[in-house]
């Protein structure tokens, strides 16, 4: 695997990661460059969107990306579980950490639950959303749900040192489509998003992006292609700057990987998408989560919400 | 009031401290000695297991997964060999969970049913409960409700700064990714280590007390360092049929003899599949 691994022994880790995150940028992809990566990756898209139904919609995200290269039949349909719901809580978890540290993570979590059960009841329970379903479980159930949720809270703030990093966004997932083929989704997975100074490599950008993100299990062969996915969705985003940076961190073995954002990651992310496309079990199967504002769920630490997905002109 | 919300009430030690106060002395050890890290002891412990692994005759094509039932040279339960026991703690687990994470407990078999449900791998624990009827449920509930008693009564509120978080998995690859050290730890107490032993690892146990216990939370204390690259500072096991605790520190030998035994189990698991 490509990449800079963090070393294990350093203490505490969340110093070498949060050094490791807010570097000053010394390499950026150029806007030619990108350029040409964003014409492969649509020429790719549209070709694939060919053997699609009329109202076919293909979301490929770190998950469809790890499936397509380990497993030979479909993925799972989408339902709500303490493993499935416990990332939207927990992120929702951090943000109100943030917004009040005098809170632990069991308070914090305990408080997004009731923020996103409140916002289900409000709009009436909307179809398949994590506060509905949150809604409707029996305390024995919601305490499972609450305690796995907790864990990954405690987990990421114990992993950054948070007061080093300038307005960062926490849980700022990335969804981009081109205009041209809008049934192809691409969903970037990001945990924390830290805007980082450009200095020299400015070029009208105020600043550029570094993404934290965090990984389930131990790294697998397709972890750089699923944190390239994360610095892909940063870098075609056209509101925000430069992604610099990718580091995936996995606290269950305690290994980070630190990725630059470059050509190369780039053109093997676009690489891997496309093949991912093409696979028989990508075409044969829609989106595999449910729609809603939380299953989409991008907002960040300082409550500027920004939308689901990102339209990309043509 | 009912009956069981009388029964949950904290039982006095006899010396005066309640039951919690015992239950939190022992968790915690000395708190004047947080032994400082050593940093090279993370390392060392794994390169010795990389280096005992150098040594077998791994398949390079599989994986293996060391877990403690490994080390007891235990097989994993299936769905027939659901006792009463097993599932008294398979809900005592979701019951201590849940009162450590939210503080209270309702009604300790619609809570622990409500939250195995939710697992599809519990799913032949669930039926087995939902199968008891009459004597045999009846005292099934009886053990329930009086370990839940236990637990309500003699564990601590912890601080809010011990950042209490429960079921963490750990997953440490070695051998390249053949052999895979894992566990699921019920209970992590503490914030990541800046360069001292700051972290505990507590076990909730429902039967009775076994030497493998420690054994147990051993590997677990070596899981930890493996990961983190810091001991933890105590290891400790709750018992929610006795609300006792049998803890001790962590010192590098018993890291040490953890190794040799990890190694001893994957030596014997390889030769017991050829």
């Amino acid at each position: 695997m490509i990449g800079t691994a963090l070393p294990s022994m350093a203490l505490p880790r969340s110093r070498s990661l949060t050094d490791a995150l807010i570097a000053p940028a010394d390499s950026r992809v150029s806007r030619s460059e990108l350029g040409e990566i964003r014409r492969r990756l649509e020429d790719g898209l549209l070709e694939s969107a060919g053997s699609l139904g009329i109202h076919q919609r293909v979301r490929i995200d770190a998950y469809r990306l790890r499936f397509h290269a380990s497993e030979p039949s479909g993925p799972d349909v989408f339902a709500w579980g303490p493993r499935t719901a416990r990332r939207p809580i927990a992120l929702e978890g951090v943000r109100g950490w943030l917004a009040n540290k005098r809170l632990t993570p069991i308070q914090a979590v305990a408080e997004a639950v009731e923020r996103l059960t409140r916002a289900a009841d409000e709009r009436r329970g909307a179809g398949g959303s994590l506060g509905t379903w949150l809604a409707g479980l029996r305390l024995g159930a919601k305490s499972t749900v609450q305690a796995e949720a907790v864990t990954l809270a405690t987990q990421l703030i114990g992993a950054i040192d948070w007061p080093r990093l300038t307005h960062p966004f926490v849980g700022d997932d990335r969804s981009i489509s081109f205009a041209s083929v809008p049934q192809i989704v691409l969903r970037g997975r990001i945990e924390v998003r830290s805007p980082i100074a450009l200095g020299s490599l400015q070029d009208g950008y105020p600043s550029g992006s570094a993404v934290f993100a965090v990984m389930t299990g131990r790294p697998t062969s397709t972890a750089r292609h699923e944190l390239g996915l994360a610095g892909l969705t940063v870098a075609l985003d056209p509101k925000l700057g430069p992604a610099i940076r990718v580091i995936g961190w996995w606290p269950q073995c305690g290994r980070a990987l630190v990725l630059p954002v470059d050509g190369q990651l780039l053109e093997t992310t676009v690489s891997a998408i496309l093949a991912t496309l093409r696979s028989p079990t990508t075409a044969s199967t829609g989106p595999r989560r449910p729609s809603g504002r939380w299953a989409t769920g991008v907002r960040n630490a300082t409550a500027r919400t920004t939308t689901g997905e990102v339209p990309i002109a043509s | 009031m009912t009956d069981l919300a009388v029964l949950l009430q904290p039982t006095p030690a006899p010396n005066g401290r309640t039951g919690r106060d015992d239950v939190l002395a022992a968790i915690r050890g000395n708190t004047g000695v947080r032994p400082p890290v050593d940093p090279g002891l993370s390392g060392g412990l794994r390169e010795w297991l990389e280096d005992g692994l150098c040594s077998l005759p791994l398949d390079r094509d599989s994986e293996l997964v060391v877990t403690k039932q490994t080390l007891r040279g235990e097989g994993r339960k299936d769905s027939e060999s659901i006792t009463s026991a097993i599932a008294i703690g398979a809900l005592m687990h979701a019951l201590f969970r849940q009162y450590v994470t939210t503080g209270r407990i309702e009604d300790p078999m619609e809570d622990g049913l409500a939250s195995l449900e939710l697992d599809p791998r519990r799913s032949a624990t669930v039926r087995f409960v939902h199968r008891l009827g009459g004597s045999a449920l009846h005292q099934f509930r009886d053990e329930l409700e009086t370990q839940t008693a236990i637990l309500v009564g003699r564990w601590p509120r912890l601080s809010p700064g011990w950042m209490p978080r429960t079921q963490e998995r750990v997953a440490v690859p070695l051998a390249g990714g053949n052999v895979v050290l894992a566990g699921v730890i019920d209970l992590v107490i503490g914030s990541p280590s800046s360069g001292q032993a700051t972290v505990g690892l507590v076990e909730a146990k429902s039967g009775r007390p076994r030497l493998e216990d420690r054994d147990d939370l051993r590997f677990y204390a070596l899981l930890e360092t493996l990961r983190s690259g810091a001991p933890p500072f105590r290891v400790a096991t709750f018992y929610t049929r006795s609300g006792q605790v049998d803890a001790e520190d962590v010192y590098d030998e018993l890291l040490a003899s953890c190794v040799m035994r990890v190694l001893g189990a994957i030596r014997r698991d390889l030769v017991g599949h050829r």
